[in-house]
């Protein structure tokens, strides 16, 4: 899909951010005797001076090799419904090289670990828990 | 999570080769030096434990744990590859594993010195030398104060993040480009229920959360 028309994104659907591989920001821990993994909420976290925190939308990306570099990244899956229901907009922000590029719009540091949390899929790792 | 070593506790240690199996209880309880895990068992136990027999590779044991075992030897410990501790040996072992462990994050924390604008894909920030520096003074107060840390990450503005989960809370210290600390305290559904500066003196209140 691609074009000039802005897509409207929905809570159900699915939103990228890419993690780097080195230094790790997944953590491993044993919860009730098992292995789980989580990314640490530094990832979602905007700096001084950002609109928003930059994302991709899964349904506007062809493969996840065309926004990650899997040898110095993997990528973070959760739902739009996450931030939207912190009540952040998320808002598609095509660029000139991204056309599934979108933005969760604002401040993200107080709902970082929210979305860090409720991620359900981390590329290439198994065990992971989110909500 | 890993459980914190108290010097005042009395028990029993097992030491294993991390290539052979033990139980998971173990295995979630034990400390690392050389590559060898040191596990801590129930203080209630009070038998050599014959289960698992390590001791041919007791005997190749890196010198640095055989240095701080050396009370134990003709205790029956190359028997049973078991040994009962007293005050000055966990002394020593806890200041072997904090030595470790503090060179372990100072290496982690001067690995991001490497790190070049947009190191993450989303034009994050290198890693200032003022938080490099911070960082460092933070893990030695952590550790001297034994807190568990369980991961430590640069963050997108040029600080670095130390995050500390308990069972109740979830903490994070972020040290800024600034040189100032913040505390971010969370409850079980990731809602911060603390977010202020504190100073470096301040980092053993953490322990509150833990």
């Amino acid at each position: 899909m691609s074009g000039s028309a802005l897509y409207i994104i929905t809570a159900k659907d699915t939103l990228i951010r890419k993690i780097p591989r080195v230094p790790s920001h997944i953590k491993i821990s044993i919860e009730n005797g098992k292995e789980v993994k989580r990314i640490t909420s530094a990832n979602f976290k905007t700096k001084k001076g950002e609109d928003g925190l930059s994302v991709q939308i899964e349904k506007l990306v062809e493969s996840t090799d065309t926004v990650v570099n899997q040898t110095t990244h993997t990528a973070a899956f959760f739902l739009a419904k996450v931030p939207m229901d912190l009540g952040k907009e998320c808002k598609h922000d095509p660029t000139a090289t991204e056309y599934a590029h979108a933005l969760i719009v604002g401040d993200t540091r107080s709902i970082a670990k929210k979305i860090a949390n409720a991620c359900h899929k981390i590329l290439d790792e198994d065990i992971l828990i989110g909500e | 999570m890993k459980v914190p070593l108290k010097i005042n506790e009395t028990g029993w240690f097992l030491i294993l080769n991390p290539n052979l199996s033990t139980s998971e209880e173990l295995q979630n309880k034990d400390y690392n030096i050389s590559g060898y895990s040191i596990a801590k068992l129930s203080t209630s136990y009070n038998q050599p434990f014959i289960g698992i027999d390590v001791t041919k590779e007791i005997l190749n044991l890196p010198s640095d744990i055989t240095e701080f075992l050396s009370d134990f030897k003709g205790n029956g410990f190359y028997k049973n590859s078991i040994f009962k501790y007293n005050e000055k040996t966990i002394a020593h072992l806890q200041n072997l594993v904090d030595e470790r462990s503090r060179a372990k994050y100072f290496e982690e924390i001067d690995s991001f010195k490497t790190l070049k604008y947009n190191w993450d894909g989303y034009n994050a920030e290198p890693t200032a030398d003022a938080a490099i520096h911070l960082a460092k003074e933070v893990v030695t107060e952590l550790i001297s104060n034994r807190i568990k840390i369980d991961i430590c990450v640069p963050m997108r503005d040029g600080g670095i993040q130390f995050d500390i989960d308990g069972d109740k809370y979830s903490t994070e210290i972020e040290i800024h480009p600034d040189q100032t600390i913040s505390l971010i305290v969370y409850n079980e559904n990731a809602e911060i229920v603390k977010n202020k500066i504190i100073s470096l003196s301040e980092i053993k209140t953490i322990k509150q959360y833990i």
